[in-house]
C-alpha cells in the first residue's frame, strides 16, 4: 500500500538534479551568509542524504531496488523536522513535491517497521492509548480544571477552543498558553467552550512520524468531534495543529466542516471587530518565529480538475494550470498584525521568514529520535533572532515554544527568550479584564 | 567496499560522524545532473562510492590523502556537487563532501581579494562582499555553486564575465593539497603568504594546476583559495516583496539598468557584441535564445505553450542579448546609456520594453496582426526615439518591478540562471561551448539549431525552435562562447539517450568543423580525442598526472587516466 503511493511519486522524485537549493532559503531571498541555511538536518550533519534531494534520490533507489528498507536508511530518514522549506526552495524553480515524497518514504518505512526505536516506543502509546500524555494521571482537561469554563457538547457556545493539549505534550507552557488563550476569549466575549477530558489528540505525532493508518484513525476521530460538536467555529491554540487539520487532514480524514482558525486568525479578527482592545503598553524589542506548521505547511491541499498535458515532444504541463502550494499562503499576517497593535513594541524581522523560515527543531519527531538534530536548530534559530538586536523571541506554537525552551539553554550559541504571542496579548490586555476573567 | 580497518582509518582522521558507508548514503553521491555524460546507456546511477568523509581542515584533507596513497583506496573531492563530473569513478573511491569547510576567512576591502574554503557559495560571498561596495564573479549555473570549485577546479564561465572575466582568471592564489598529501601554497600565498597573485613569484603553475578546463578534482584537493573582487556600485541592500517563486523587488535602484536588446540577424548581434565589449559598458551579459527568453517571462508551462504558440516570440526576439548597464557615477551612467543607443542605431537594436507582459489573448492578437511581417519590430529599429517612449511609459508599474526584479535576480544575484531552464522538462544537457572568441560561440549555436531537429522531429528531445546557444561575450568582448543546450526528459530512457548521442556528437564536430574544445571534453577518452588535435595537450596531461601523482591516488576520470594500452 504504502510502496504503490512510494511509486506513484517516482517522477517527483526524477526531477531531482542535485542542485542543492533546497539546502537552502530561496536565492533572491538570501540577505546574510549566516542565515542561509534552509534544512536544519543538513546544516547538522552535512552529508547529502540528509537533505530533500537525498530523500528524493535514496526513495528511488529503494524503489529501483538498489537499496532496502533498513535502519540506516530508516537513520537518515527520520533526521528531519518534516518542515517542509526544501519543498519550497525547489519550487522556486520547479514544480516538485518533494514534501509528499518525504512523507511518503517515512510511511513506507513505518509499514517494514524499521522506524527509530524512540519513535516506535511513542507511536506504540499512541496506538494503545490515542493520544501521548506522560504520565496516567494527567487528563487532555486539566489545563482548566478551576477556570469554569463550558464543557462542549452538554453546555452550548458558538466557539471551541482545541489547544490539542495531549498532542502538545502536555507540559507547563502548552497548558498557560491555553489558559491565557481562554482568558483572552473571556474578555473578548466570546461564547466558547472546551473538550474538557473528552478533548481528542489530533494525531500530529503519527502524522509527523509516518504512521499512515494510525493518524488516519486518530484524524478522523478528531474531525469527527469538531464537526459535530455543534460550533462554527474551532479556534485552536498550537501553529502545527493547525498546519495539521487545515492542511494535511484533507487527504487522510476529510475536510473540516467548521471554521477551523488559529489563535492568532481569531484574535486578529477580534481586534479588528473591536470586541478586543490592547489598552496596556508591553516594552519590548521582539521579533518573531514562524512556526512551519502555521506557515508553509498550512496551505490548503491544492484542488484541481484538469489534464497533463505533453506538449514540443517532451515538454509537460497541465491545464488550466495546477496551482502548487509554494508555502506562501500560510497564517503569516496575523500575528504580525497582532504584534504591530500592541502598544509599545518594536518589531524587527529575522532574515528568514513566512515561508522561507528556518525551523525551530521541533517536528517531525526529532526531540524524540535526534536530541541533538533539535537542540542544534533551536540554538541556531535563537541565534539569529538574537542577532536582530530583540530582546524577546515571539512565536505561535507549543511545539516551538516547547522546543525553544527545551535546547536553547547551554547551546553555546546566543540566548534570548522566547514567549507565545498570546502572553503578550495578554500582558497588553486591561489587566482588570484580564484577571477578573481568568 | 572498505574494510573495517579502512573505515576505522578513516574515522580516526575526521571523527566518526565525518564518514558515511551505507549504501543509501553512498547512492545520493551516485545521482547526479547530467548522467548522459557518463551513464552511456541511459541509465541514471552512476557508480557508487565506498565512504564519503567530511574532512573539516586541510590538515584532515592532507591526512586523508596520504591514507589514500598507502592503501590504495582514491579520493575524489566535491563541494557543491551539482554535475556529473563529482561522482566516483568505480568502487574504492571515497568522496571527500567539503561541506564542513565553508568559512570565508577573510575579505580584503582594499585590494579587493577574498579568501575563502571550497564550500563558500557565491551567493554567500557575493552577499557579503557587497556590502563592502564589491562583487565577484558567478558561474552561470548560479548563486548556490561553490566560487572555490569554478575557480580552481572547472570552467568557470558566468553573466558576469563581460565585465569581470572568468572564474579561473580571478584567481589569485590556492591551497592545494596535492595527491600525494603534501601541502601546496600555489603563487604569492607561498611566498609571503598573501593572497595577492597566483602566478609569482617564479614560473607559474596555474597551468599545471588548473589547464584550460581545470582537473575536475582528479589532482588532489583545493582547500582554500584567492578570488579578485570587483567594484560594485549598485545596492547593498534592498527589500523584496511577493512570494515564492515570484520575488519582486520594492524599488529600482539609481545608475543600474536592465535591457533586453533585440537585433535584425545574427550578423548584427554578432557586431553589437563586439561594439559593446569595445565601449566597456557591460556589467552583465547573457545571450538569451528565444525559447529562454519566454521561458523567462512565463510563470508556468501552460503560458510558455501560449506565448510560443502566438509566434510573435519567434520574430521578435531571436537574436537577443540581456545585460545590466552599472554607473560607477552619474556621469558614467549616462555615457554607458549614450553609447549603447548609439550602437543600438548602428546595428538596428531594439530595447525591447519590459514594462509590459502581454496576455496570452493579446498575443494571439498579435500573432494574427504581424502574421505577414519579417520583423514586428521595424519600426521601433528606424525610428530609435520611440525605443525610449516605450521604455519610459508607465504601462503597469508591477509588470514594470518584476521584469526589473527578474532580470536583476539573473544577471547580478544569479538566483535563477541554470535552474530556472528545468522547469519545461526537468532536464537539460549542453554540448559544444568552446571558451574562445564570440564569433565561434555564435557558429556553435548555428550547428546545435541544425543538429537537434533530426531529435525534435522524433519528440525525442524538446521543440525549443532554435539555436539554444547559451553564453555570451566576456572580458568586454575578447573571449567569447556559447554553450549548445538543449531539453530532454529525464523520465524518458530513450530521451536521455537522445541527448547523450547529441552530447556526442557536438564533440565530434567539434572536431570536424573546428569549433574548438567542447564544455563536455574532459576524461580520458576526450583527451584521447582532441588532445591530437591541440599541440597533444594530453601528453602534457599524462605527464603532470604521473609526476603529481605517482600513486593515482586522485580518482582522475574526468580528468586524466592512465591508459595501459599506452
Amino acid at each position: 500500500m504504502t510502496l504503490a503511493r512510494l511509486k506513484s511519486l517516482e517522477d517527483e522524485m526524477k526531477k531531482c538534479f542535485r542542485c542543492s537549493l533546497c539546502k537552502m532559503i530561496p536565492l533572491p531571498v538570501v540577505a546574510s551568509p549566516a542565515y542561509s541555511d534552509g534544512c536544519p538536518a543538513a546544516r547538522r550533519y552535512h552529508f547529502h542524504g540528509y537533505s530533500g534531494s537525498g530523500k528524493q534520490i535514496m526513495a528511488l533507489s529503494l524503489i529501483d531496488g538498489r537499496i532496502s528498507a533498513d535502519a540506516d536508511l530508516a537513520e537518515i530518514v527520520f533526521a528531519c523536522t518534516t518542515c517542509g522549506l526544501c519543498d519550497v526552495a525547489c519550487k522556486f524553480i520547479m514544480e516538485a513535491e518533494r514534501h509528499q515524497v518525504n512523507m511518503a518514504l517515512r510511511e513506507y518505512l513505518v509499514e517494514q517497521g524499521v522506524a527509530p526505536r524512540a519513535i516506535k516506543e511513542r507511536a506504540d502509546r499512541l496506538q494503545q492509548y490515542s493520544h501521548l500524555r506522560k504520565r496516567a494521571d494527567i487528563r487532555s482537561g486539566d489545563w482548566a480544571r478551576d477556570l469554569g469554563l463550558k464543557v462542549l457538547p452538554v453546555d452550548k457556545a458558538g466557539v471551541l477552543l482545541y489547544p490539542d493539549f495531549l498532542a502538545s505534550g502536555a507540559g507547563a507552557a502548552a497548558a498557560a498558553g491555553a489558559r491565557k488563550t481562554a482568558a483572552i476569549l473571556r474578555a473578548a466575549g466570546v461564547d466558547f467552550g472546551i473538550l474538557g477530558d473528552q478533548e481528542p489528540d489530533s494525531g500530529l505525532f503519527a502524522y509527523w512520524t509516518g504512521h499512515r493508518e494510525l493518524f488516519t484513525r486518530l484524524a478522523e476521530n478528531t474531525l469527527g468531534k469538531l464537526n459535530h460538536v455543534g460550533v462554527e467555529t474551532v479556534v485552536v491554540t498550537s501553529g502545527a495543529t493547525l498546519g495539521l487539520i487545515r492542511s494535511k487532514y484533507p487527504e487522510y480524514a476529510g475536510q473540516a466542516r467548521v471554521d477551523v482558525l488559529h489563535v492568532t486568525e481569531y484574535i486578529e479578527r477580534l481586534l479588528r471587530e473591536g470586541r478586543l482592545t490592547l489598552p496596556r503598553a508591553v516594552n519590548h524589542t521582539v521579533t518573531y518565529h514562524d512556526p512551519c506548521y502555521l506557515g508553509r505547511q498550512s496551505e490548503p491541499p491544492v484542488v484541481w480538475q484538469g489534464e497533463k498535458k505533453v506538449d514540443r515532444g517532451c515538454m509537460t504541463y497541465t491545464s488550466p494550470p495546477r496551482p502548487v502550494n509554494t508555502g506562501a499562503n500560510g497564517v503569516y499576517e496575523a500575528p504580525r498584525s497582532i504584534l504591530r497593535a500592541i502598544d509599545g513594541l518594536n518589531f524587527k524581522e529575522m532574515w528568514r521568514i513566512r515561508e522561507y523560515a528556518f525551523c525551530c527543531g521541533g517536528g517531525g519527531g526529532v526531540p524524540d529520535a535526534f536530541p541533538r538534530l533539535a537542540e542544534s536548530a533551536a540554538a541556531h534559530r535563537l541565534a539569529e533572532a538574537a542577532d536582530t538586536g530583540a530582546d524577546l523571541l515571539v512565536t505561535a506554537c507549543d511545539h516551538c515554544l516547547e522546543n525553544f525552551n527545551r535546547c536553547g539553554e547551554g547551546s553555546g550559541e546566543k540566548r534570548i527568550p522566547v514567549k507565545n504571542i498570546v502572553d503578550l496579548v495578554y500582558e497588553a490586555m486591561n489587566p482588570d479584564a484580564a484577571r477578573s476573567r481568568l | 567496499m572498505l574494510t573495517q580497518t579502512e573505515i576505522n582509518e578513516l574515522i580516526n582522521i575526521v571523527g566518526a560522524s565525518g564518514v558515511a558507508t551505507a549504501p543509501c548514503m553512498m547512492d545520493t553521491y551516485a545521482f547526479y545532473m547530467n548522467p548522459e555524460v557518463l551513464i552511456k546507456d541511459g541509465g541514471r546511477w552512476a557508480p557508487r562510492p565506498s565512504a564519503v568523509v567530511l574532512p573539516a581542515s586541510a590538515e584532515e584533507v592532507r591526512a586523508i590523502v596520504q591514507y589514500a596513497n598507502r592503501s590504495g583506496l582514491k579520493v575524489k573531492p566535491l563541494s557543491t556537487g551539482f554535475g556529473t563530473w563529482a561522482a566516483a569513478s568505480r568502487d574504492r573511491v571515497i568522496i571527500l563532501d567539503l561541506k564542513r569547510m565553508n568559512r570565508i576567512i577573510e575579505i580584503d576591502v582594499n585590494n579587493r581579494i577574498a579568501v575563502i574554503e571550497p564550500y563558500v557559495r557565491a551567493i554567500d560571498l557575493q552577499t557579503e562582499v557587497m556590502k563592502h561596495g564589491l562583487n565577484v564573479h558567478v558561474v552561470s549555473c548560479g548563486g548556490n555553486h561553490s566560487v572555490l570549485a569554478s575557480a580552481t577546479a572547472a570552467w568557470g564561465y558566468g553573466l558576469s564575465g563581460a565585465s569581470m572575466g572568468y572564474s579561473g582568471r580571478n584567481l589569485l592564489g590556492v591551497e592545494w593539497v596535492l595527491p600525494t598529501g603534501e601541502i601546496y601554497h600555489l603563487g604569492s600565498a607561498g611566498d609571503c603568504g598573501r593572497w595577492f597573485s597566483a602566478d609569482g613569484p617564479g614560473p607559474s603553475v596555474r597551468g599545471v594546476m588548473r589547464g584550460f578546463q581545470g582537473t575536475m578534482g582528479g589532482l588532489g584537493v583545493f582547500t582554500k583559495c584567492a578570488v579578485k573582487l570587483y567594484k560594485w556600485d549598485g545596492p547593498d541592500r534592498w527589500e523584496v516583496t511577493g512570494a515564492c517563486p515570484r520575488y519582486v523587488l520594492t524599488e529600482k535602484f539609481p545608475r543600474l539598468a536592465f535591457h533586453a536588446l533585440s537585433f535584425p540577424s545574427g550578423q548584427a548581434m554578432r557586431e553589437a557584441g563586439y561594439l559593446m565589449g569595445e565601449a566597456e559598458l557591460e556589467y552583465s551579459q547573457f545571450r538569451t535564445p528565444m525559447f529562454f527568453m519566454v521561458l523567462g517571462l512565463t510563470d508556468h508551462n501552460e503560458e510558455l505553450k501560449a506565448f510560443l504558440d502566438s509566434g510573435v516570440f519567434q520574430k521578435m526576439t531571436r537574436h537577443v542579448l540581456v545585460n545590466a548597464v552599472v554607473g560607477h557615477s552619474e556621469g558614467e551612467f549616462a555615457w554607458k546609456m549614450k553609447a549603447l543607443k548609439k550602437i543600438l542605431r548602428r546595428t538596428r537594436g531594439v530595447r525591447l520594453p519590459l514594462n509590459v507582459k502581454p496576455t496570452a489573448v493579446q498575443l494571439r492578437w498579435m500573432g494574427r496582426l504581424t502574421k505577414y511581417l519579417k520583423d514586428p519590430l521595424f519600426i521601433l529599429r528606424r525610428l530609435p526615439f520611440l525605443q525610449d517612449l516605450a521604455n519610459a511609459l508607465p504601462l503597469d508599474r508591477r509588470q514594470d518591478m518584476d521584469a526589473y526584479s527578474r532580470m536583476f535576480w539573473l544577471l547580478i544575484r544569479h538566483a535563477n540562471n541554470t535552474q530556472g531552464t528545468f522547469r519545461p522538462s526537468q532536464g537539460m544537457f549542453t554540448t559544444l561551448g568552446s571558451f574562445d572568441t564570440w564569433d565561434l560561440g555564435v557558429t556553435q549555436s548555428d550547428w546545435i539549431a541544425e543538429a537537434k531537429k533530426e531529435y525534435i522531429n522524433k519528440e525525442l528531445i524538446l521543440d525549443d525552435e532554435g539555436d539554444l546557444g547559451c553564453g555570451g561575450l566576456f572580458e568586454h568582448g575578447h573571449l567569447g562562447y556559447l554553450e549548445g543546450i538543449g531539453l530532454y526528459d529525464p523520465k524518458n530512457p530513450a530521451s536521455v539517450m537522445a541527448a547523450g548521442e547529441l552530447v556526442e556528437k557536438g564533440v565530434a564536430a567539434s572536431i570536424s568543423n573546428a569549433m574548438g574544445v567542447p564544455i563536455a571534453a574532459f576524461g580520458h577518452e576526450m583527451n584521447k580525442r582532441f588532445g591530437p588535435e591541440c599541440h597533444h595537450y594530453h601528453q602534457w596531461l599524462a605527464k603532470i598526472k604521473a609526476a603529481l601523482d605517482p600513486n593515482d591516488a586522485s580518482d582522475s576520470f574526468f580528468y586524466y587516466q592512465t591508459d595501459d594500452n599506452e
